[in-house]
């Protein structure tokens, strides 16, 4: 008998136990602040020979919205060169981060891929990482449009961690959105 | 103090014989090829062709036999010598009969009509090194879900995860077992034998076992020596694997005489592996486990007590390839012939991968109280943290941010369970317990996956069987009720809300087991099983990365139940054996993952999307087994494997069913050979046909076609004094095939593992 009453004291213990644990699950742990979420592809589009000619365009998503295309369709102007900057910025916060720094940071494994369809236009990738021998990047673009036209263009991050060799096939999409291009 | 028994003996006369024939239980044949061991004077021999086995010049004395054969279970029977005696001894057939397992002294499955399979000893040794999922390969119903080669979860009749529940030492097992690709905590080499119950088992277990349940039991501690113990090497040339587990036991004397104590650990290495034409990079592995464990049980044997613990360890590769952004990715991946990725060795492990704790601890008494029978309680603490670093760091220029994990689970349980065995009256045997648990899962993380939440749960149950002569009959029901509160961050206003949600179940099982002779028996049991949705199934909102996905949970999700009808039925001679198992496991409120007619698109690209919601689905099935014998030397085995699941509410099969399977095996066993014992040699050839019956838009890429592999073993057992050296060398997919299978979730990306060459080593001493 003795033997049973201390197994219902050890139990009333036990549930004593259960109940006077801490409940961390109580207790949300808000987003990391120094942690960055990719919410914005912004191109930067500047006419190489008008510097005033200048446009910013960009696709964006906040946490728990729809993608936003409202700001991205591109206007530019046929038989024309422009100077391009890639940007991506977190707009959870404000102001906004830029991780196009922690990119560049990191450049030896992204590289940025452009896809046209449908309008007049090529682009070529002018900044270069430090791999041996040195592998374009893309944050910094030349775009050369011909003539009037109309289609989209296609912009991926490719996050390629020890696997970059110039393609765009190794590693992953970090962000693959489409902008509409109008060529007038 | 060791001396001291020697020494006395010696006054004695020590020239008593013990011999005696040695018989299989069941066959009554004669046993040529036996081993017998004292324990005692550590003296070892061999039966002869008919049997028979002597000692010559032993002392007066207690001693204990442990008597082995390759077809048989390890006897020990301990003989009180004070003449010459002539002492027969018969061994139990190791074949899965429930009435083996009460020979050996061990408890009975509490419910016993449901189809129940065991692996242990030989079988055990030959799958040692293996994962749990792969290591339960062997049993017809049985699968295994992988996510590459070091990441495999148990399948039971077509289901997995949170549908099949694992007992770990007794203890149920708690992680975040939701996930395909977050493999069971366990270190299969604690295990002296893992059971498995096919069918719902809800009554006695709880929750979950709706498809059944896999019990990884060590050996009961209650060793016959001061020290004893024993060590395992396996190596393997896939991978370069390596692994060494060693236990220690031993009973105390003097004062503390009644306690018994054991140590066990294991460590595991190994690097990228290789399918057959190339390697495949970041697939590498460490692990190291530990357990220790002590018992008491006083003189009366009416009270004991054990304290266990034990705490698990690993860092998995998740392979390279696999990696993809969104379904772009993916279509390039799978129209690839072979993955992008270098094809080189390396022990390294860098992201992704995986990195797992789990510790568990279990304080567990029992009380047998004269002539009413037993009770037993058992607490047991679990916490699980899980950690899973994605191939790209944060974005972030903040150090510590960057060595941050992307998803980072944290749970601990509580559970106790008190469980009365009243005496057995009238043909009457009975369990009756009640049972607590609660459960507080806390999630960090840079990407949200699942929110925090607390549960708790309690039920209660009784069972009861009824066996006279050539019938056995039980019956049992179950209450359960499970209470759940989720804590989640407004993102906006960053407060913390909840919901509660709770659920409550009543289940049966009814069965009975009639043996028409001592060769044919057949048990039919219907039994009932439910769940409660899991934590991802109710509240899970973004991408699952290494399937491409979107996935959304519903909050309204109800508990799923299942209705599982079973019918076994096993012959079994000398020289033949068969079993069948049947079942028809009708699942109303099925939870799963529905596509979603549109993708969703985000900034990172396009993902199909999947919906969780509930249908009304049925598996059926049948596994059976066939064993023919021309000679004792040959054995010829057949297993066949089916399953088809139906979704009655769109007409159309279930998605990831596994495809049919044939596993036949060719033995030879010579028996022995010079001082080598218990040799043999197989041959295996396992073929999984492709599965046909898929319903639309549920994934990627078709099923992979199907395949044939061809495995070959040799081993044997040779006595070293009083030790005993076992060796098995294996190789695995010896054709070096490239194939996939449809159950392994890097069939998108890479084909299955090539070659494999194992040599295992075990010492018992």
């Amino acid at each position: 008998m003795k033997k049973i009453t201390g197994v219902l004291v050890l139990s009333l213990v036990l549930v004593f136990v259960y109940n006077s644990c801490k409940k961390e699950e109580k207790t949300v742990s808000p987003p990391d602040p120094e942690n960055e979420f990719l919410t914005t592809v912004q191109l930067i589009i500047t006419n190489a020979s008008d510097p005033t000619d200048k446009q910013t365009v960009a696709v964006k998503q906040m946490p728990d919205e729809d993608i936003d295309y409202s700001d991205a369709t591109i206007n530019l102007k046929k038989n024309t060169v422009y100077d391009v900057s890639v940007k991506f910025l977190d707009e959870t916060t404000n102001p906004a981060g830029d991780i196009t720094k922690d990119i560049y940071d990191r450049r030896n494994y992204h590289l940025i891929c452009f896809n046209v369809s449908g309008a007049k236009l090529t682009v070529e990738r002018t900044d270069k990482d430090t791999n041996t021998p040195a592998l374009e990047i893309g944050l910094e673009d030349k775009f050369t449009t011909g003539d009037a036209s109309s289609g989209s263009l296609n912009v991926q991050l490719r996050h390629q961690p020890n696997a970059k060799n110039g393609s765009c096939e190794p590693g992953s999409s970090d962000a693959d959105v489409d902008f509409p291009v109008n060529i007038n | 103090m060791l001396l001291l028994p020697a020494l006395s003996a010696l006054a004695q006369d020590c020239s008593l014989d013990l011999s005696g024939y040695i018989t299989d239980t069941d066959t009554k044949e004669k046993l040529s090829g036996a081993t017998v061991l004292i324990r005692e004077t550590s003296q070892f021999m061999i039966a002869q062709s008919n049997g028979f086995y002597r000692f010559e010049r032993l002392c007066p004395g207690t001693y204990t036999l442990v008597v082995a054969h390759v077809n048989c279970d390890t006897l020990r029977v301990v003989v009180k010598l004070d003449t010459t005696t002539r002492q027969d001894l018969q061994l139990p057939h190791s074949r899965k009969q429930l009435e083996t397992v009460t020979i050996t002294g061990e408890r009975k499955q509490d419910i016993a009509t449901n189809a129940i399979t065991e692996i242990k000893a030989r079988q055990l040794f030959s799958v040692s090194g293996q994962t749990l999922g792969e290591s339960l390969k062997s049993i017809p119903g049985l699968n295994s879900i992988q996510t590459g080669p070091s990441v495999s979860k148990p399948v039971i009749h077509g289901l997995h995860s949170n549908r099949l529940l694992i007992l770990n030492n007794g203890i149920r097992q708690e992680g975040q077992q939701w996930g395909t690709e977050h493999a069971p905590e366990i270190d299969p080499f604690i295990a002296s034998k893992i059971t498995v119950i096919k069918g719902a088992a809800s009554v006695r277990y709880g929750s979950d076992a709706i498809v059944g349940v896999v019990l990884v039991e060590p050996k009961a501690l209650n060793p016959e020596k001061k020290l004893q113990g024993e060590t395992n090497l396996v190596a393997g040339s896939n991978g370069r694997a390596g692994a060494v587990s060693g236990l220690a036991e031993g009973k105390l004397t003097g004062a503390l005489n009644g306690f018994n104590w054991r140590m066990q650990g294991t460590l595991k290495r190994a690097g990228n592996f290789r399918t057959a034409h190339y390697y495949l990079k970041n697939t590498g592995l460490a692990e190291d486990d530990f357990s220790l464990g002590s018992n008491y049980k006083n003189k009366k044997e009416n009270f004991g007590a054990e304290v266990y613990y034990s705490g698990f360890h690993n860092k998995v590769g998740i392979f390279e390839g696999s990696h993809v952004g969104n379904v772009a990715d993916l279509d390039a991946a799978f129209k690839r012939e072979r993955p992008l990725t270098a094809s080189f060795f390396s022990y390294d492990i860098n992201r992704t991968y995986q990195d797992i704790h789990h510790q568990l601890l279990k304080i567990a008494s029992f009380y047998k109280i004269k002539n009413a029978g037993k009770i037993e309680a058992v607490y047991a603490y679990q916490k699980n943290k899980r950690d899973e670093y994605d191939i790209d760091l944060p974005y972030s220029s903040d150090p510590e941010t960057l060595k941050l994990p992307q998803v980072s689970f944290q749970i601990k349980t509580h559970t106790l369970d008190l469980v009365y065995h009243p005496e057995v009256k009238n043909n009457f045997t009975a369990t009756y317990g009640v049972s607590g648990s609660t459960q507080g899962n806390v999630f960090k993380g840079i990407r949200y996956l699942v929110p925090n939440f607390r549960n708790y749960g309690g039920g209660a149950f009784a069972i009861e069987r009824y066996t006279k002569k050539k019938l056995s009959v039980e019956a049992g029901v179950r209450y359960d009720y499970r209470w759940l509160r989720v804590y989640k961050l407004n993102n906006n206003t960053l407060e913390t809300y909840y919901n509660t949600h709770t659920y409550q179940n009543i289940t049966g099982t009814v069965g009975n087991t009639y043996r028409f002779n001592d060769k044919f028996s057949v048990s039919a049991n219907i039994g009932s099983a439910w769940r409660a949705p899991s934590v991802n199934e109710l509240y899970i909102n973004g991408i699952h990365l290494s399937a491409a996905s979107y996935e959304k949970g519903d909050s309204s999700l109800r508990s799923e139940r299942s209705y599982n009808f079973t019918l076994s039925s096993r012959y079994e001679t000398n020289r033949f054996f068969a079993e069948i198992v049947l079942y028809d496991n009708i699942i109303n409120n099925f939870i799963y993952a529905k596509p979603a007619l549109q993708p969703i698109t985000l900034i990172n690209g396009t993902f199909p999307l999947f919906n969780y919601t509930q249908a009304d689905v049925n598996l059926r099935g049948l596994d059976l087994e066939l064993q023919y014998s021309p000679v004792s030397q040959l054995a010829v085995n057949s297993k066949v494997s089916i399953v088809r699941g139906w979704n009655k509410d769109i007409k159309d099969y279930l998605v990831f069913m596994p495809a049919d399977r044939l596993d036949n095996t060719l033995k030879y066993q010579p028996g022995n050979w010079h001082t080598l014992q218990n040799c043999y040699i197989s041959l295996q050839n396992i073929t999984v046909l492709r599965q046909t019956r898929v319903p639309p838009n549920s994934d990627y890429v078709p099923p992979p076609k199907g395949y044939s592999l061809f495995n070959v073993s040799a081993g044997f057992e040779h006595p070293v004094k009083h030790k005993i050296f076992s060796v098995e060398l294996a190789a695995y997919n010896v054709t070096n095939v490239a194939y996939r299978d449809y159950l392994n979730r890097f069939r998108y990306y890479a084909d299955d593992l090539g070659m494999n060459i194992v040599l295992r080593t075990k010492l018992t001493f």
